[in-house]
């Protein structure tokens, strides 16, 4: 790990880059592309709600497709906005960092039922952020 | 991972400066257990308030009680392993072996749960593992971090 803000030493692995903007600017993608995947799930809630698997009472979190959508579509669009400030690696965007990704993981399973496989995977993105952001936050503090 | 050999965040170092107390293994075993006592509180209130929405009746279940018992269950345990994952957080001694516990006693009842949550179940099977590996694998940092206190400020 960056323990000084030199070259990194000859124990890293060669995955890290110097200055440790590797790991942040892979969560910041990651969460941006999460972001859209909602979105785009709230715009097919919105415009093509017969797409899915089950009736919209049928969901984990009972609410129509029309309240779904919109809520998709505007968390989505914040989960990209928070995905573009991680770009920064600054303390407070890494904490709206995880925030996004832990509100995201909880819609993906109410929303579940509708689009089970990409549910799925979403989650398990949003899994993947958090390790990025907490393992390895600390290598953009020299930064 | 040669790289951990150091654990990242818990070293207090006069060389550099200290990280943020938002890095680091505990955060991330702590947020992965709020995320499962969040899932399976959701699967309760599901349990008790609505549950037509199952794939198979009662009966179908390994373990045969009412959902309305089902869903206490998942109800109060996902409050105490959200607590759980608080007291992680907290650096409380035995929140590591209490979090494994949790995180396997989850599994088995998400097991047993599976039939009537497929998918969902095997995601919160998922978490567990995934949880039981970060608070054993690298459990190591997370007890340094315990013993040696709140990073300087």
């Amino acid at each position: 790990m960056s323990l000084t803000a030199g070259p990194h030493s000859s124990r890293e692995s060669t995955f890290d880059v110097p200055g440790g903007y590797a790991w942040i600017s892979f969560a910041s993608l990651i969460l941006i592309l999460i972001g859209s995947f909602h979105a785009i799930q709230g715009l097919a809630a919105l415009l093509n709600a017969d797409s899915f698997e089950v009736a919209d009472d049928r969901l984990w979190v009972p609410a129509d497709y029309t309240t779904w959508g919109w809520v998709q579509l505007i968390g989505g669009i914040i989960v990209v906005v928070a995905g573009a400030a991680l770009f920064t690696g600054r303390l407070w965007a890494r904490i709206v960092g995880l925030v996004a990704a832990f509100a995201s993981a909880i819609a993906s399973i109410g929303f579940l039922p509708a689009y089970p496989l990409c549910s799925t995977i979403m989650i398990a993105m949003d899994i993947i952020v958090i390790w990025a952001i907490t393992i390895h936050g600390a290598e953009m503090k020299e930064a | 991972m040669s790289k951990h050999a150091e654990p990242a965040g818990a070293t207090p170092a006069s060389s550099y400066e200290q990280p943020s107390k938002w890095v680091g293994w505990i955060v991330f075993a702590a947020i992965m257990m709020f995320m499962l006592g969040c899932f399976h509180a959701i699967q309760g209130l599901v349990a008790l308030l609505d549950d037509q929405k199952f794939l198979v009746a009662v009966s179908g279940l390994v373990v045969s009680a009412d959902y309305a018992a089902w869903g206490w269950v998942h109800l109060i345990g996902g409050i105490i392993v959200a607590l759980a994952g608080v007291s992680l957080l907290a650096g409380w001694l035995w929140a590591r072996i209490v979090c494994v516990l949790a995180a396997f006693l989850s599994a088995i009842v998400s097991i047993s749960f599976l039939e009537a949550a497929p998918i969902w179940s095997a995601i919160m099977v998922g978490l567990d593992i995934i949880i039981i590996w970060a608070l054993i694998a690298h459990g190591a940092e997370i007890k340094q971090a315990d013993m040696m206190g709140p990073p300087p400020r």
